[in-house]
């Protein structure tokens, strides 16, 4: 009886632990209780082409004040230049020298080298060129308010949360030549770090429904 | 050109000139309270110019991290005192220089430990190596019948301790320069080892054949002999902690503070060795520590006035419309800080970086050749981290003189010399390798197992030995590993 | 050594060392402690795309002075904006020679006219900058200098004003 007694404790004991176990990683799923991101379509712009400059007009003035006016060359580089945003303009010049470069293979982008260097530069891209050169051999060009390859934040978010790799966001090249954050619904935690700490504003809050 | 900025530049110059001349005695002002005054002198003239001075000026100028790295240094030496370490450690190097690979071996290794696990400042290794060097320097004098050879391994381990903050990649001045220029992380540590195990053998070298430097024909320890006394076996362990500890922070770059790991290992042997915060005082030197705060004063004080820029725009001069032209200038520039030795090399290098930069763009752009700019800013960097070696005001030359019981600067030629004559290794390496970051690359690994056997031989020349002694080879062959793999 | 020059040399060695403590004080002070352990390795600077020294931000921070000048190397303004935002603000002309926003204007270059950054004051540098966080995941200690950045932006102090 004695015997019976202390496996019968030892069984509820371990149903104890068991359920307490289960109470706790529940508690740790619901700590996200939050919404999905919702990825924002790129930022369009009009491109005016002249002679010695290039005047884009936005459809809208962006959250972070900057975009990326970017093109492709023949080498399927993306090159970019960060510009500022006065009044939903932006003006590209002869002579602007790209500040970035990277090397896109399909849809995944490489590591990106960064050109301007304090007082020089390692190499001399005229990104206004390299935009005509795109425009007139019907390349990819445009801009975008996502400052991906120069940042991470939707990404490195998601790695504080997601451990194992299999990421609910990565960043892939669309058709038009933009870089997005592409967002998997089944792997999304809803932990909502993406659109809080997204700084140009990619990337918002989704109430339920999935863009 | 800002008069102000001409007349600041000439008032730190000649404090720092009169210092070293003995103009300004130190036994009047020494040199802390004499870079103070010209400070405040500056900050005075400059606020009565019309610029705008405010105590953020120079508090944004001073480089907390060496200084706390220091700190953090010399109390764990204090530590390592108290617990018999430095005993221990002197009888382990006493036990390697009696195997056969001798004491030629003892020295390659010893005076280039400070390079292999390169620190954010050198004084973190002298303060616990010197009375090794010490006791290895007598010991061969005694052996070789020749009094300048304690200076020999004084001073290449002070040399070679001065210039390793350049390679350090835990906050040194090359990875300043790396940040500053945007090169690759760690891709300046490569050339600057290799330089720096060249600058040691030519400061050995230059004290031994031109300069001998002989100090007293024994050491003064007092009663507190080593051998008159036993080691305890917490002696051995604070000094093996105190190695590994450095060597694995070195290799694993961890995201904590080198300070905070230095503290936590003095508290380790504080437990282990029973010791009070009463025994850590013995290992704070307050000289360097408020030279080098005097020094990053005058800095900030120098960056309000504008009398860097003045210095820039000098030099700017002097390449367009004197002989000299932009190679003549950039040596200049290079050799700067050895002309006017800092006890930190941060404290000009931090000023002049960006106008580096600038410089040796146009150098670059003007021969037609772009790597002319990293080895411009590679040699500058060298030879800012190794100038605080010879500096007269509270340089670690003047650790070394103190505990050898010299008068003057007597160790400040032999290694400005020896920094000058080694600098250029470092631009040769980099113009024959390019830059990479990292050091299992062929072209690196042979070059630096080569430079260091060379240098090996060359320490068995200088020490008496015949040149083919193993222990010198041997010695210079891992040293030459051991900067490959750390 | 003579009696008043202990004396006075004994003083200016205190200095010295209040000046350290000072510094410890002001970064206390400013809410960011934490300054006091940037290992000054210019990491940072490396991967900002608009050319801003963010050690800077931690220098400012020790100092407590939103006003310490630093390095923006490619920042973009109007000139106009920048006359705005601070007329002693160093840019950089064509022909790479650094000037003030002020003496760029008074050499007849059109306000609206962008130029490209080099100095400027940290509080002005905050407005520039991203937060992609780069400067961060490059800092070998792991400093969180977009906290600086962030109070700065938003409030133009400190946290501890």
């Amino acid at each position: 009886m004695t015997k019976d007694r202390s496996t019968l404790r030892i069984l509820v004991l371990l149903a104890v632990l068991f359920v307490l176990v289960f109470i706790c990683l529940k508690q740790v799923r619901s700590q996200y209780p939050g919404e999905y991101p919702k990825i924002l379509p790129e930022i369009g712009g009009t491109f005016s082409f002249q002679a010695d400059r290039i005047e884009i007009v936005l459809t809208e003035q962006p959250k972070s004040g900057v975009v990326f006016v970017f093109a492709y060359d023949e080498g399927n580089n993306f090159l970019g230049i960060l510009k500022p945003v006065t009044d939903r303009k932006v003006v590209l010049g002869r002579g602007d020298l790209a500040d970035v470069r990277a090397p896109v293979k399909g849809q995944e982008v490489g590591e990106p080298v960064f050109l301007k260097r304090m007082d020089r530069y390692a190499e001399k891209i005229d990104i206004f060129e390299k935009v005509v050169q795109a425009h007139d051999r019907g390349g990819r060009y445009g801009v975008q308010r996502c400052l991906h390859p120069v940042c991470t934040k939707c990404v490195d978010a998601c790695k504080t949360v997601i451990s194992s790799g299999d990421l609910a966001i990565v960043m892939g090249v669309q058709k038009g030549g933009f870089i997005l954050p592409e967002f998997s619904k089944g792997k999304c935690p809803r932990c909502g770090r993406c659109f809080t700490d997204c700084p140009t504003g990619s990337i918002e809050r989704s109430p339920g429904r999935q863009h | 050109m800002d008069p102000i900025g001409i007349i600041s530049i000439l008032i730190f110059f000649g404090t720092l000139f009169g210092s070293i001349k003995g103009w300004i005695p130190q036994r009047v002002l020494p040199i802390q309270v004499a870079l103070l005054a010209a400070a405040a002198l500056i900050g005075i003239l400059a606020f009565l110019s019309g610029k705008e001075i405010h105590a953020s000026s120079f508090v944004s100028a001073t480089t907390l991290h060496p200084i706390t790295a220091v700190i953090a240094g010399f109390i764990f030496a204090g530590a390592l005192k108290a617990s018999g370490g430095f005993d221990a450690a002197t009888d382990f190097v006493r036990r390697i220089s009696r195997t056969p690979l001798g004491i030629p071996f003892a020295v390659v290794l010893l005076v280039n430990l400070p390079t292999i696990f390169a620190m954010p400042c050198g004084r973190i290794w002298v303060s616990p190596l010197m009375p090794i060097a010490l006791m290895l320097g007598y010991e061969v004098a005694k052996e070789r019948g020749n009094p300048t050879l304690p200076a020999l391994v004084v001073f290449g381990l002070v040399v070679n301790a001065a210039a390793s903050c350049g390679p350090s990649l835990i906050g040194g001045i090359g990875v300043l320069g790396e940040g500053m220029g945007r090169y690759g992380t760690g891709s300046f540590s490569n050339p600057q080892s290799i330089a720096i195990v060249v600058i040691t053998v030519v400061t050995m070298a230059l004290l031994r054949f031109v300069f001998a430097v002989a100090g007293p024909s024994e050491p003064d320890h007092g009663d507190d002999l080593p051998q008159r006394r036993a080691i305890p076996e917490h002696g051995y362990f604070s000094f093996i902690l105190f190695v590994v500890g450095l060597a694995v922070t070195v290799v694993i770059q961890p995201p904590v503070p080198i300070q905070t790991i230095l503290v936590f290992l003095t508290v380790v042997v504080m437990i282990i060795a029973r010791l009070s915060v009463a025994d850590l005082l013995d290992g704070i030197l307050l000289h360097p520590l408020t030279a080098m705060i005097s020094g990053f004063i005058v800095a900030g004080a120098l960056v309000a006035s504008g009398g860097f820029d003045v210095l820039l725009a000098g030099l700017d001069y002097l390449a367009l419309h004197t002989p000299l032209g932009y190679i003549g200038v950039a040596l200049l520039l290079i050799y700067l800080p050895i002309v006017f030795p800092m006890p930190c090399g941060r404290i000009i290098a931090v000023s002049l970086i960006p106008g580096v930069l600038m410089f040796g763009e146009r150098l670059a752009a003007v021969l037609g050749r772009p790597p002319l700019q990293a080895v411009l800013l590679i040699s500058f960097i060298l030879s800012a981290a190794a100038s605080c070696g010879p500096s007269p005001i509270g340089g670690i030359g003047c650790l070394g003189e103190g505990n050898m019981g010299l008068k003057g600067y007597v160790s400040g030629r032999p290694q400005a010399l020896g920094i000058f004559l080694g600098v250029p290794v470092a631009a040769l390496v980099v113009s024959f390798t390019g830059l990479s970051q990292s050091a299992f690359t062929v072209s690196f690994s042979v070059i630096s197992i080569c430079v260091s056997v060379l240098c090996g031989l060359a320490t068995n020349v200088l020490l008496g030995f015949k040149v083919y002694h193993p222990g010198g080879i041997l010695g210079g062959a891992l040293v030459g590993a051991l900067l490959i793999v750390f | 050594m003579k009696r008043h020059f202990l004396i006075i040399n004994t003083c200016g060695i205190v200095l010295a060392v209040g000046f350290l403590i000072y510094l410890c004080a002001s970064a206390l002070y400013s809410g960011y402690p934490w300054s006091l352990i940037c290992y000054y390795c210019k990491k940072c600077n490396a991967p900002c795309v608009v050319g801003i020294d963010p050690q800077g931000f931690i220098a400012s921070s020790y100092s407590n002075d939103p006003n310490v000048s630093m390095y923006v190397t490619n920042g973009r303004l109007p000139l106009g904006r920048a006359m705005e935002v601070d007329p002693s603000m160093v840019v950089q002309a064509e022909d790479g020679k650094k000037l003030s926003a002020a003496a760029m204007k008074r050499k007849g270059v059109d306000p609206g006219r962008e130029v490209l950054t080099y100095r400027m004051r940290a509080k002005e540098a905050a407005q520039l900058c991203l937060s992609c966080g780069a400067c961060e995941k490059a800092c070998p200690i792991g400093l969180p200098i977009s906290a600086i950045v962030k109070d700065l932006r938003e409030h133009g102090v400190f946290r501890g004003k």
